[in-house]
């Protein structure tokens, strides 16, 4: 058996050094990591890294960081399997296999110039995360800036200090919703679908950009589509398990669409006819 | 390039001459009279008679069953990391022209230009493909007729041999590598006559006319296939009877999904990737539980949505070759051109 090195072939695993990490609620990590030779890792707001640990997996995770920050990159993960609960186990200084960037991303040329809708739930504010801070970066590239957020409780809210500071700004239009309140906090209680009708927009400039839990879309798009915003401006972010990142191994397909390469993000202008996509 | 002819005599002496400088991958039968491809040692075991193997040739020299990707080896502060290369000088000699139209496709489907497969195109380029007419359809599954992938090959083989039933084999070249394989043997090759060829192209006549199969129009069926013209009873009564053990996918030669696993002991140890099936429960299923297609009826569709209808959207033609063995293997006979058949 010969051994070769797999240079510039899509399998290639670079290696990873995580440069800092910390709880962000009971069951999710951040993790920010360096790739070597501090090379950027060249990412689209919304695409993701296949992430690997040697003898647990592999396990395809979104990059939170937006690619404006650019020595480093940051994933958020939630311990539920065999890959992420051994990625949990790893602190500073340990190194971290890495894949990718792979996927599509939010298309940024397409959304200058509108005005955006961000609508988060859950887990799905990581992802969303690469492109609001792009955005905010970027802020004179776009039109107006509306985020809605929910999640279960209010020790479920990530990144706390960094909403803080999108709240501060006059340019961008923040509201938080919780399924179960805690005596402190002070804002909406009740389904991110509730936080919809409120928001004033210009549909036919508005682009609104969805990611959550599987269960949440439905109802988040039939709220949008009462605020007419066109099919083709509401964009999605998918979860599927894609474990090659590149078309091959089958089990992100979501029908005829493998979803690590023509995902995960796709408007639902495309996925609306497939009863198994959402 | 004009059609050749080889003795029965000869065509032992080629393998033997291939397998100086390969592994010749022919059908042969073990002690227990069961016959598959395997490595040859004595040319004259070879069996010289067109034979569809149990499983997919595709699974013998370029995708198979468990095929190794990355070795490892962790230590403190310093992970070893090497890749795998396993490919070597292959021939594939006897296959069944069903076999060559899924290997055809596992060459478009894996070495897509994009995203070209490492191990795949690594183990490709050191395959040949000497295939072997089928003259009758080795058994009543058989639909390549139907599929147009058969029974004797067009394109897709190296050299493709059409047994002319005196002793002598007719020889399609079918590729640059053909081609060198005749000239670096070139004593082993005569000229086919003209009567050679005509009685080629009377086998070729009878093969292609043999009721394998339903009568079905390809592609009419194709044409009609969405979900509003599936015959739903069929499909529940389908769906009712599947037990999702999943020997479809694997012994479809079409069938390219596959999962990644890390064994290891020790800190040592290897990534894989092994074949999977769409038709097990837990294909779709991610970490946190989600599953996107739970419910057995959702993945018997997968199945033949992805066969008939997703695969020709993207690759202009169905994925199904009519090799029949999904249904050889089915323990409770699901038949796809029953499904096929609806709709035509």
């Amino acid at each position: 058996m010969k051994e070769l090195i797999l240079k510039d072939s899509e399998y290639e695993i670079k290696r990873g050094k995580i440069v800092r990490t910390k709880m962000m609620t009971e069951q999710e990590k951040l993790f920010e990591i360096v790739l070597p030779g501090g090379d950027n890792l060249d990412h689209d707001p919304g695409q993701f890294v296949e992430v690997s640990i040697l003898g647990a997996g592999e396990a395809p995770i979104s990059i939170a960081s937006s690619p404006t920050k650019r020595d480093s990159f940051e994933l958020v993960v939630r311990n539920v399997g065999r890959v992420t609960g051994a990625l949990h186990k790893l602190e500073t200084g340990d190194e971290v296999g890495i894949r990718g960037p792979f996927g599509k991303g939010f298309p940024v040329r397409i959304l200058e110039g509108n005005d955006l809708l961000f609508v988060a739930a859950g887990l799905g504010l990581v992802p969303l995360r690469s492109l609001i801070n792009f955005v905010i970066d970027n802020r004179r590239d776009f039109g107006k800036v509306t985020v809605l957020l929910g999640c279960k409780t209010p020790d479920n809210m990530l990144f706390g200090d960094e909403l803080e500071s999108w709240r501060k700004r006059l340019d961008v239009n923040l509201n938080c919703t919780v399924d179960k309140a805690d005596p402190e906090w002070k804002g909406n209680v009740g389904l991110i679908t509730s936080l919809i009708p409120g928001v004033t927009l210009k549909p036919k400039r508005t682009f609104a950009v969805v990611v959550g839990p599987p269960i949440m879309y439905k109802f988040v798009i039939q709220e949008l589509l009462k605020k007419e915003i066109p099919d083709r401006q509401i964009l999605v972010s998918l979860e599927r398990h894609m474990k090659c990142g590149l078309g091959k191994c089958g089990h992100c397909q979501i029908n005829g669409i493998y979803c690590c390469q023509e995902g995960p993000v796709l408007s639902y202008d495309r996925i609306k006819s497939i009863p198994e996509a959402l | 390039m004009q059609n050749l002819k080889i003795k029965t005599q000869n065509l032992i002496k080629l393998i033997e001459a291939l397998k100086k400088k390969a592994t010749v991958l022919a059908p042969q039968a073990d002690e227990y009279k069961d016959v598959y491809l395997k490595a040859v040692s004595d040319p004259s075991k070879v069996i010289l008679k067109h034979f569809k193997p149990l499983m997919p040739a595709v699974r013998e020299a370029l995708f198979g069953q468990v095929e190794n990707m990355i070795n490892f080896k962790k230590s403190k502060g310093n992970t070893k990391l090497s890749t795998v290369d396993e490919s070597q000088e292959t021939v594939l000699f006897g296959i069944p022209a069903c076999d060559v139209a899924g290997i055809q496709y596992n060459d478009v489907f894996f070495g897509q230009r994009e995203f070209a497969d490492f191990y795949y195109t690594k183990a490709r380029e050191k395959l040949t493909i000497i295939s072997l007419a089928c003259v009758t359809p080795p058994n009543d599954n058989c639909f390549c007729a139907t599929m147009g992938h058969g029974p004797i090959a067009e394109e897709g083989f190296d050299l493709q041999l059409t047994d002319l039933g005196d002793g002598a084999f007719l020889v399609n070249v079918g590729s640059k590598k053909g081609e060198k394989i005749v000239a670096d043997n070139k004593a082993l090759f005569e000229d086919a006559t003209d009567a050679d060829s005509k009685k080629f192209e009377e086998i070729k006549k009878k093969a292609e006319k043999l009721p394998v199969g339903k009568n079905i129009n390809k592609d009419k069926a194709l044409g009609n296939m969405g979900r509003e013209a599936l015959n739903e009873k069929m499909m529940l009564e389908i769906t009712d009877r599947c037990i999702s053990c999943g020997a479809c996918n694997y012994t479809c030669p079409t069938c390219t999904c596959f999962n990644v696993v890390d064994h290891q002991k020790a800190g040592e140890g290897m990534r894989k990737r092994i074949l999977d099936s769409c038709i097990l429960g837990g294909y779709f299923r991610m970490a946190g539980g989600h599953n996107p297609k739970g419910k057995r009826d959702e993945r018997t569709r997968n199945r033949y949505f992805c066969k008939l209808e997703w695969d020709k959207e993207k690759f202009g033609d169905s994925g199904c070759v009519g090799c029949g063995r999904c249904l050889d293997a089915c323990p409770v006979k699901i038949d796809i051109k029953e499904v096929m058949a609806s709709l035509a």
